[in-house]
């Protein structure tokens, strides 16, 4: 008689189940749908009886949405950009000069849509394949903050106010230039020599891009998220009263916003949205928080910690948000 | 990624969408969620077609938080589908919001022709003339759609209201239009209004612009279907 419990599988030998302990996802995600939707009624019926829920639900929703097309066409870019374009052609276009690579460096930031977390990944590359490490630097802060993306996404935040768009684009690329220009008088070479290759595992390009937009899309948009609950709570849940005396305070307004950036790391693509909706306070300090925000924040700084290693960070992070900070001020008061 | 795509999709063909942005951002929505839904099927695809093959190495990239942090995006998707996806009203209202939208036009666009015996005015337009130019309401007669927001203070016991935005819902901005000889109503009930512009104290107590329209006819009317003025 055949022993059934022989399991039919092609190496013949009976197997465990495969454990690569990563739960069925896709199953998980569909059943949470379905349970959504059927506790919809109840969902409903709770949230009546307290109209503030419903608002921070409203506003949430409202910023997710709203950075959500932006988002997407970021990363989607980004993965181009990283599936297709050869690291080596960044390298070539630099000039020698180091005082003249830093400001073409900061200029050609435009040409890189992206978030700033691969942004990192890239100068790591840059500086890996002979880059100055100042000029990938400074690449590394003005690309996710000047790229056509960005300055898109400020436009539609902010409509009818083109000053907002210039103020950032200025603020931001004269960031980049001055910590890179300082760097490359007080930075030593100790700190950015552990740059390592990241990624580049064999696949094809179309999976690079695939994989690149899938797991950028997740990152940023969990951050976007964390961002998005913030603003709305903000709006929401502290008093009027506290918000605008500290709002109206100019310089506290400034830095409480630049140290709101910080704190929630969103991808520049979407933090004019949460800029936007921070209407109490004044537009230098929208303006700070949108020119901190891709340079410094704590997902960054774990990013460069990882890549650079830690004494670089801690050295970097402090120096890109005082100056990005006093850069916003300056412009702003000019500008706007 | 791919349930993502086909919620926002659906969000938008329903049209639910206008409760939160602006009617113009639905055709870049429509393009992200079918992108999304692209690469969710292209990733399922190769899940798929590798089998049981060891897993990849390649997302050891990001050691301190890979996509984890990617679990907080079905807040959002879950919330596009269970909460009701009604816009701004007399709570927030209530609140108050950040800086005006409405600046002093030099000068406003002549009046359009009346329809059915009064001129259609956003609320916008409506606030904006009464405070920087009075002189072209004058003996008119108007024509506004928004919502009730109860107020103790105000002569009707409630204000018109309808929100401004510029982005999105998050940086919308109540306008408030005190009506005379109005009966009391329930919060958040859109009323269409038919009156006279009438010159008086033109901000309520809490400093927001409140100019008095002296009610000649009234409806309650069903929510437009752009429930915010732009």
């Amino acid at each position: 008689m055949k022993d059934l419990r022989v399991a039919p599988s092609s190496s013949g030998v009976g197997r465990a189940p495969e454990r690569t302990g990563r739960l069925p996802t896709l199953e998980l995600l569909l059943a949470g749908v379905l349970v959504a939707a059927l506790l919809r009624p109840v969902i409903v019926r709770f949230l009546e009886a307290r109209p503030e829920l419903q608002t921070w639900a409203t506003i949430f929703v409202s910023i997710s949405l709203q950075a959500l097309p932006f988002l997407v066409m970021g990363v989607v870019l980004a993965g181009a950009i990283a599936a297709f374009v050869p690291a080596r052609f960044m390298t070539r276009v630099l000039p020698r000069r180091p005082l003249l690579a830093v400001p073409v460096a900061g200029v050609l930031g435009c040409a890189l849509p992206g978030c700033e977390c691969g942004s990192v990944p890239i100068s790591a590359r840059l500086m890996a394949r002979g880059a100055l490490p100042a000029a990938a630097l400074t690449f590394m802060l003005s690309a996710p903050a000047i790229n056509p993306v960005v300055l898109v996404s400020t436009a539609v935040a902010f409509p009818g106010r083109p000053a907002i768009v210039v103020a950032r684009f200025v603020a931001s690329l004269l960031t980049a230039v001055v910590v890179g220009l300082l760097w490359m008088r007080f930075g030593r070479e100790a700190h950015t020599s552990r740059a390592r290759h990241l990624l580049g595992a064999g696949n094809t390009q179309w999976d690079t891009f695939r994989d690149s937009v899938r797991h950028d899309f997740f990152h940023a948009g969990g951050f976007l998220v964390v961002g998005a609950a913030a603003a709305a709570t903000l709006q929401v849940v502290v008093p009027r009263s506290i918000l605008d005396s500290v709002a109206g305070s100019g310089v506290m307004g400034v830095l409480t916003l630049a140290v709101l950036a910080v704190l929630l790391s969103i991808c520049s693509e979407a933090d004019a949205f949460v800029a936007a909706s921070l209407g109490q306070f004044s537009t230098t300090a929208q303006l700070a928080f949108m020119v901190v925000g891709p340079g410094v924040d704590v997902k960054l700084v774990a990013l460069q910690a990882g890549i650079f290693g830690r004494p670089f960070a801690l050295r970097f992070a402090p120096l890109t948000f005082s100056v990005a900070v006093l850069l916003s001020l300056v412009v702003g008061w000019t500008l706007l | 990624m791919l349930i993502a795509g086909v919620i926002v999709f659906r969000t938008v063909l329903v049209g639910g969408h206008v409760n939160y942005v602006r009617p113009g951002l639905g055709i870049p929505l429509l393009l992200a969620a079918a992108v999304m839904v692209l690469i969710g099927v292209a990733s399922l695809w190769s899940r798929a077609a590798a089998g049981d093959a060891p897993p990849h190495e390649h997302v050891v990239a990001h050691r301190h938080h890979g996509p984890g942090i990617g679990w907080l995006l079905l807040v959002p998707m879950l919330a596009l589908i269970t909460i009701p996806q009604i816009p701004l009203g007399s709570y927030a209202a209530g609140l108050g919001a950040g800086r005006s939208p409405l600046r002093a036009a030099v000068d406003f666009p002549p009046l359009p022709e009346a329809t059915n015996g009064a001129i259609d005015l956003p609320v916008s337009g409506f606030v904006g003339r009464a405070l920087y130019a009075p002189e072209t309401l004058e003996g008119k007669t108007v024509r506004l759609v928004g919502f009730v927001t109860p107020d103790a203070k105000s002569p009707s016991g409630w204000l018109l209201t309808r929100f401004s935005i510029g982005c999105c819902a998050a940086d919308a901005f109540p306008l408030k239009v005190a009506v005379l000889n109005e009966v009391p109503r329930q919060a958040d009930q859109w009323v269409e209004v038919v009156g006279v512009f009438r010159a008086g104290p033109p901000r309520g107590d809490d400093g927001s612009a409140q100019p008095q329209l002296g009610v000649v006819q009234s409806r309650t009317v069903p929510q437009p279907d752009n429930p915010y003025e732009y």
